[in-house]
Parts: C-alpha cells; structure tokens; sequence
C-alpha cells in the first residue's frame, strides 16, 4: 500500500496528483453564491489573558529536561544545535 | 535616497504574549524560560493574547498619534518562514491594530503586536528558546527618511517615544530589532535585516548608500533584495533566496479569536497615557522658552522632562533648563544613571537651584553638590555641611581676603597698576584657601572693594 | 456489562482498577498482533491502576474509578509516544499531557496505550499508518475506518473500556460505523484541544468512542468545558447529561441529500432505524442542506491550507524528522495541496472560496435546526472496503461526504450502531446544533436501547 520508493520522481508524481486534485474539487466550488469567508466557529469570546505571575521554575526545569533530550543535537549550556546560516558563513 | 524602516521593540511585561514563561531571558541559562507552547512541541495550543502587551501596543499607537482599528476583528495572523529560531514554522503577527500616525514629519503606516522568534546564532547554530514569545511592538513607516544622519535622528526620536510608556525593555539592552529598506534614485528597493541598534542601523544605512551609489555610478543594477547586515564587519550581505520566503502565505492562527479593541477601552488608554516626548518638546520650548537644544535634552527621558517641570514652577525656567542640560545631564550621564533611577526627589533637587540661583553658593559649589546628591541623596543643607561647603560668613571671607592681599603683594601691585587679570588670580587664591567654600563672586566682589579702598589710601608698598 | 454496570463493579470493590487493566492487558496480549489497535502499551499502567485502587478505597475514585482508557496517538500523554503514526514523530515522547489525559487522571482514569491510526490522521481507512494498517475486529478482512482506527478497534475488540478519538472530517465517527462502536464529536470548542497534534485547527475535535453511549456521556463529562487561557473554546465550564429523556415528541429531521449518494443497503439500515423513532413517538420531518454536495470540496481545501501550517514545525531541528524526507503519500500530497492553496495568488481561486462554502454550509444547518432538533441519517455512504484494495485519492475522500459537514459547521455529531449489511456494522449519525449534545446523546440511546 505504502510506496516506500521514494525518490524526487515519486514526490514529483504525488505533486502533479495533487494539482489535479486540487481542480477537481474547485470545479465543484466554482458556480456558488460568493458569501463571507467563515474563518472561525463559532464566536468566541474575544477576552485577553492577563498578565502576571510566570508559571512555577520547578515545571519549567522538568519541560527543560526533556525538550533537550528530546533535540537532534545541543550543546553544554542548553542550547540547540542547528545548522548555521548560508548567508553568515 | 530613501529609507524606511520596521522597528520591532520587545514590549515589558511579565509574562510571554501566548504562554505564562517568564520574560527575564537574559538573565537565565538557554532554553530555561521555555514551555510546550513557545518551543512548538507537536499539539501545544497558544494561549489567549497578553493584556499588557496588548494595551502596551495601543498606547504607542495613539503616542504616535496612529488611528486605532476599534470594533473590528483584528486577526492574528500566522506567517510562515523556515528559520532556526522559529519554533513552529510561522510567527505570528496581528494585522494592523493602528494606522496612519506621524512622528516628526516621518509618516507612520502600521502598528503591529508580534511575537519575538528564540535566538539563534547564525555563525555556530546554537538555539535558545527563552526570548520565543517575548511580545514585541513592530512599527512600520513610510520610506519619508532622506539620509542615514535623519534616519538615526528618528530612530531616537522613536525610540524614545516608546521608552516614555515605561512599557518596553530598554533598545540598548539588544531588545530592539531593526529592517530598513532603502533605495537611492533608479535602483531597487534593498531590505536590509538583522540590525539591532541605532548605531547599526547608521552603519548599515552609510554602507548601503556608498555600495548602491557606487554601483550605480558604474552603470550597474540595483536589484530589488534583502541582505543582512553582520554587526561585525559593518557590512551588508545578500540572503541566500533560499533564506528568503518570498510568500509568507499568510493565514489568519485558527488557534487564536481575533482581537477585539472596544473603544471604550482605547480611551481609557489615551486617558492614562503620558504626553508623548515629541509633543512635549515642542510645549517645552513654547511655555518655558526654552532653547531647542535644551528641550530636546530634557524630554529625552520622561523622567528628567518630570524633574525639569517640577522645579521650573520655582526656580527660573532658563536657569533651570541650562542646569539640567550641562550639570545634571553630565553628572547623570558620569554616573551611567536614566533619570528614571534618581534616588534624589525633586524637592532635594530645588533646594539646591535654589540655592544657585539666590546666590547663596556658586554654581560650582552646586555643581559639587549635585554630584554628591546623586551618589548618596541627602538634604542639600546637609551635604553643604558634611562636605564643609557652608558658605563664609562675612568676617571669615574678609579675613581671607586680607590674608591673601598680604602674601600676594605683587598681584596686588599688578592690578592696582591696572591689570585686570591680577584680580582672577587672586579671587583663585581665596576661594583655594577657603577649600572652596568661598563664593567666587562673593570674593570678586570684596577683593575689589579692598584693592580700590588701597587704592584711595595711595598705598602702594 | 456495560460502563454503567463496569463502573459499578468498580466502585464498590467487586472489580479492582488493577484487575480490571490486567484483564485488558491480557486480551492485549492476545489480540493486538493481530488487529495493530495499540502501537505502543503505558508501562506505568498498573502503578497508576494501583494508584487508582488506593483512591477508591479512599472514597475518591473519580468519575472514572479505575476504567481502562486508550488513546488515540495524536493526543500528548507525557512519557509516551504521540507519533500520529509517524515516521515524523517515530522517536517523538511526549513532553507534557494533553488537558484531556490532565481531566482524564484527575477522574480516575488509567490510560493503557496509544493508539494506531491513519498517518496525522489523514486517511478514512486505517491504512496509512507508517506501523501497518488496523483490523477491523467486528468485520475482519475490512478496513476499520479512519482515523482514529485503533481506538475504535479497540472498544470493539474489547480491549479498553473507553478510548479518545479526534475528528476532523468524521475521524471519530466513521470507524465507530465500520466497527459497530458509539463515537461522539463534539461541538467545537467544547473539549480542550491543548495537546492534541493538529490536522485542522479550526476542525479538530477530540471526543469519546465507547461500546455504548453511557460510555460517551461519561468520558464527555471528564474532559468538556472550558479551559483557561486556551482560545478557541466556548464559555461553558463543564458539561453533565441526562439520557434517559423521552424522545416522544421531538422533532426529528431527516434530510434527501444524505441518502442521495448512498448505498441504498445502508439507508435501509438506517430508516429502520428512523421508523422505530417515530414508533417511539417522534415527529419525522424532511429537511434540506441544498449545498451538502459542496462541503467535501471545501472541507480538503481547508484541511489542507491548515494542516500544511501545522507541519511547519516538523523541520526536524527540535524533534522528529523533517516531514516531508519520511511522510507517507496522503500526508505529502495534503501538505502539497495546502502549499499551493496558500499560494497568494490562489488564495482567492481555492482557499477563500472553500471558507465562503463554509459559511453557506453553516448557515443551511443552522436554519435547519430551526425546524428540527437534531438530524439524523447514514454515517459512511459506502461500505468499508477489503484491507490492502486500493483506491484513488478522491475515492478515499468520498468516504467523508456525510461527515464533513458537521466539522465545517461546527455542530455535534455522534454515531451509535444501526445494524447490519452482510455482518458489517453500520452506524446511524445523529446531529445537532452547536452544544446540543444531550439531545443528540439521547437519541443515540433510545436508539441503542431499542435495537
């Protein structure tokens, strides 16, 4: 079911289906009636978040533990490694 | 030549703009001010917009005199880059909750509120996430700048408009980030990223304007591009396209209900807000008569602008203006304080131009004082006394002017011979033998009434 | 037994938190090789039963007391694997639970394991998980349906009491159809979505499966209801129904555009449901959704513009591997198809229209519900399908053409089963307006008590 050979030619291939897909389903909404785009549903309250106290360090210090050994690579400090950026090498 | 500029300032508030980790995230290890929701941890909701930051963004907008989006949706729109330091794959940016506001002559677009991506060096890769979330003001104006020189004078000029709110973090504190874009007569528009204070965005502006005009002049394009300015070197390098997104494909966070600014709220915003520094310079000068000069010194921190009103009701405004621009000013600026970290109160600071002003010390002597009142504030009649400053009486100054008559006789024959400056030289040598407590005027005075009543008597041994 | 009846048991000591799990676990072991429900098992299972009996006996059970919940694999329960059957999020271990797992622990829960499901649960068929398809286990050879695939198979199977599902376009509805189990999506922003691993945003539900609807009703009332700071959720603070209403005198509405397109063996199944409605008293009445057809349409054009922001963060820097070097086909393609709707230049042509269609769509329901209190009608218009045949694209979406619309408008919907064609289940959807779950549960219960 799965294709598991999946070179450039097999990304290239669900890319051009995905077009067609894509003109498929728009045919189907083309003669309409234009309406307001509905974004959100339904209403929701529009209340901010006030600001105040951080949340607790002990919480934060155990989330910190597993985001880093959760990362690819970091380094002592705690950081993340990443690549580095074209523009700056 | 044109220069227009998006300047994003981190806004102060305690906690994030969409999750509750604290903001301080200078002062703690990497990635410690980090949760689920400002690393993109696969399901992590956002939480409802910060208040503060909100209302923070308002009361700018309306200091800038911008046009606030009352009543309507306001978005939170989701932009979609590929970048180290952007934990999900978008920021998320408001649409404009502000538009069409000026600042001295400069034409204000927009105002958005933002989020602040993590840190990412671009040189060793590293990735904190404790600045992620961080809300940030982004203001954008219309290319109406001419030079690099007017372009760093309004850039102050903005900064310290955000600054009077008291609801930013300090620009010198790197909380400041800067896009320029700027384009010279028949070349393309360039933007230029990664600046981060005034002083870079001056550099990176005088680099563009040689490297653009130089091109031009060798008959080449300036193409339309965004470069990146690298701090180190002071220049300018293009983004590699790869960088670059050049469609955001912007949709509004369907994690997010749009803001909704009531009206009424706005108000009480404007309500509560202080005089925007530019507004208030320009009323400095026309109540007080101020010299431009000094009203732009004073209303540099609202604080000091403060300090100066306070005392301008008692002492003269123009006394007080020329003080707080050359003593006050260098004293603070000698001891690396803001006016706003003063520890001395308005009242000390009156008692003390009061003082000047009625005479009672020289300006120098004040000059002393002040200094001492700014490193430990105290009563000025108190520092007067600790530092042994109290003025002369009559008879101690008679007695010194008369001692130093007698071991300077030469001086004394020179000026009654009529040269002037024997006078100076002698006024030094009281106010020396007074350890500074004699008022220079004061012995000018005296020394001349003994010199002419010599005269009269036709000593002249 | 029934929730209700497991319930009991469990609270007055006859069936201990631990017994109960070592059962399931059991029945597990015996099973999931079998029929892939569980892609991964809770090794802290039995101290957090243990921890439950110690509760209990304590007089604070919960809710929950001790029932045995699975999960679908799209939902963050710290220390396990949220993959969404993945190999994006293959080495992913969740940093934090979901508000749901919080409510469901707070209530006494033990969730026993994450569940298979179709890749970031794109797919309606159970197949396209990057760990092998899910059995059917009411109709074996077949597909389960999708999503949320596990999580079905494993009520029906009978290998928890309870499970979560999400639903964006009928995830949780249909595979309760294609295995004979009770699944509820609820309205949205009525349950916490903190924590659960977008498809799309502004469709994603999670919601309860069950084998009967007590079993919905009660999962429901440990996770509804708001949840501070988190947007998108209606001001209700928790939910609680009564099921045991009459449904003598309400108003029932069927609608012409849900049979249309449906095999006529499963809309016989349903009216013989529909007609024992009115044998109970209720008023059947015809109502129309004119542009029903539409909502497939705009429902793959949203999903897709939602889902391809959602995967931005996929990038493999933090976590996971970069989604599209490892995604599966009907993962790539959405993430393709969004990409391109996004596009400025084609906002207007796809995305924009799709969201027009949306407000035409919920409208047309709203009115609707004018007239009746909730819609009832076929939940799938097609029969599952035999595991491993292959369909195209638009032919697996077609499958989601009765259960889209109630994503885009954003109302209720569950599924309880209606009978049989050829031994495979078939489940009657019942719908209705936004926060009216009660209503539609207790038709769904009258439903089932009649069958």
């Amino acid at each position: 079911m799965r294709v598991r050979a999946r070179g450039e030619d097999w990304r290239r291939e669900v890319e051009r289906g995905a077009e067609e897909i894509l003109q498929a389903l728009s045919r189907s909404l083309e003669a309409l009636p234009a309406e307001e785009e509905t974004y959100y549903l339904p209403e929701f309250p529009r209340a901010l978040r006030e600001d105040g106290k951080p949340s607790s360090e002990g919480e934060r210090a155990a989330f910190r533990k597993r985001l880093l050994s959760l990362a690819p690579s970091r380094d002592e400090e705690g950081n993340l490694r990443s690549e580095a950026a074209g523009w700056a090498r | 030549m044109k220069i227009g500029f998006e300047v994003h300032l981190q806004l102060r508030t305690e906690r994030k703009l969409y999750c509750d980790c604290p903001t301080n995230y200078a002062e703690v290890p990497p990635n410690t001010n980090v949760c689920p929701i400002c690393t993109g941890m696969p399901g992590a909701k956002p939480m409802r917009p910060n208040r503060a930051a909100v209302e923070a963004a308002v009361e700018i907008s309306l200091m800038l005199g911008c046009r606030v989006q009352t009543g309507k949706p306001l978005y939170i729109q989701r932009k979609h880059y590929d970048y180290p330091d952007l934990p999900s794959g978008y920021q998320r940016t408001s649409l404009p909750l502000a538009l069409e506001g000026s600042l001295e002559g400069v034409r204000i677009r927009e105002v958005h509120l933002e989020e602040d991506p993590g840190q990412y060096d671009p040189v060793s890769g590293s990735v904190d996430f404790n600045r992620s979330g961080i809300p940030l003001v982004e203001i954008v104006t219309e290319p109406d700048l001419r030079s690099p020189e007017e372009a760093r004078r309004f850039l102050r000029s903005l900064i310290r408009v955000l600054e009077y709110t008291g609801k930013v973090r300090p620009e010198a504190g790197g909380a400041m980030r800067v896009d320029v874009n700027v384009s010279l007569e028949g070349g393309g528009r360039v933007e230029v990223k990664n600046i981060n204070s005034v002083k870079g965005t001056y550099r990176a502006l005088k680099f563009e304007l040689q490297r653009q005009a130089e091109r031009l002049r060798r008959g080449e394009r300036v193409s339309r591009e965004t470069r990146a300015y690298l701090e180190s070197q002071m220049i300018t390098v293009p983004m590699r396209t790869k960088e670059l997104e050049e469609d955001y494909r912007y949709i509004p966070d369907p994690d997010l209900p749009p803001v909704l600014l009531e009206e009424e709220w706005v108000e009480e915003v404007r309500g509560r807000m202080v005089e925007p520094p530019h507004l208030r310079e320009r009323r400095l000068v026309e109540k007080y008569g101020l010299p431009p000069a000094s009203a732009r010194v004073i209303t540099g921190e609202r604080e000091l602008a403060d300090l100066f009103e306070r005392v301008a009701r008692e002492v003269n405004p123009l006394f007080a203006a020329d003080w707080f621009r050359t003593k006050l000013k260098k004293v603070l600026n000698y001891m690396g304080l803001r006016a706003g970290e003063v520890g001395f109160s308005a009242e000390q600071l009156l008692s003390l131009l009061k003082m000047v002003e009625g005479g009672r010390i020289s300006p120098e002597q004040g000059e002393l004082v002040l200094r001492e009142l700014a490193r430990e504030p105290a009563d000025p009649e108190e520092i007067l006394l600790r530092m042994g400053l109290l003025p002369l009486g009559r008879g101690e100054l008679e007695e010194l002017v008369e001692r130093v008559m007698e071991e300077n006789r030469e001086a004394v024959r020179d000026y009654l011979a009529g040269r002037e400056e024997a006078l100076n030289f002698l006024t030094g040598r009281v106010v020396r033998a007074s350890g500074g407590r004699a008022n220079p005027r004061e012995a000018v005075g005296l020394l001349r009434e003994k010199l002419e009543e010599l005269r009269g008597k036709g000593q002249t041994s | 037994m029934g929730t209700l009846g497991k319930l009991q048991a469990l609270r007055s000591g006859e069936l201990s938190a631990v017994e109960n799990l070592e059962r399931f676990l059991e029945r597990i072991e015996k099973m999931n090789r079998e029929l892939n429900a569980f892609l991964q098992l809770n090794p802290r299972a039995r101290e957090e039963a243990e921890e439950v009996d110690r509760r209990i006996g304590r007089g604070e059970g919960g809710r929950l007391s001790g029932l045995v919940v699975a999960v679908k694999s799209n939902i963050n329960v710290l220390g396990l694997r949220a993959t969404c059957a993945s190999r994006t999020l293959e080495d992913y271990v969740s940093t934090y639970d979901a508000e749901v797992i919080t409510r469901i622990r707070r209530e006494g829960g033990v969730v026993v394991g994450m569940t298979n499901m179709d890749e970031f649960a794109c797919g309606s068929s159970g197949e396209s998980s990057a760990f092998g398809p899910t059995g059917n286990p009411s109709a074996p050879g077949y597909i389960p349906g999708g999503s949320s695939s596990g999580s079905a198979a494993a009520v029906a199977a009978g290998l928890c009491d309870l499970a979560l599902g999400t639903d964006t376009g009928g995830s949780i509805r249909n595979p309760a159809s294609h295995c004979g189990v009770a699944g509820l999506k609820p309205t949205y922003g009525l349950v916490p979505r903190h924590g659960l691993i977008d498809l799309g945003m502004s469709l994603d539900q999670i919601g309860p499966l069950a084998p009967d609807v007590h079993g919905l009703s009660l999962l429901m009332e440990c996770i509804a209801g708001k949840n501070p700071g988190e947007g998108m959720m209606l001001e209700v603070e928790r939910v609680s129904y009564e099921l045991e209403g009459d449904v003598g005198g309400m108003r029932i509405g069927v609608c012409p555009q849900f049979s249309f397109l449906t095999d006529p063996r499963i809309n016989e199944v349903v009216e013989r449901k529909v007609e024992r409605l009115r044998e109970l008293g209720a008023e059947v009445e015809e109502v129309s959704i004119p542009h029903l057809e539409h909502a497939l349409s705009a429902y793959y054009l949203i999903v897709s513009v939602e889902f391809f922001s959602a995967t931005r963060r996929y990038d493999g820097r933090k976590y996971g591997k970069r989604i599209e070097e490892v995604c599966g086909e009907e993962v790539l393609r959405r993430i393709a198809m969004g990409s391109y709707i996004s596009r400025k230049e084609y906002r207007g042509k796809y995305y924009q229209r799709a969201l027009q269609l949306r407000t035409l769509i919920r409208k047309e329901f709203s009115s609707a519900f004018r007239r009746v209190e909730v819609l009832v009608g076929p939940t799938v218009p097609k029969l599952p399908h035999r595991l491993g045949q292959k369909l195209s694209p638009l032919e697996m979406y077609a499958y989601d053409y009765l259960t889209v619309p109630a994503n885009l408008a954003g109302i209720c919907a569950g599924v309880v089963k209606a009978g049989e064609v050829g031994g495979i289940p078939v489940g009657i959807q019942v719908q209705g307006p936004p926060l009216g779950e009660e209503k539609i549960l207790r038709v769904m219960r009258a439903l089932e008590a009649g069958a």
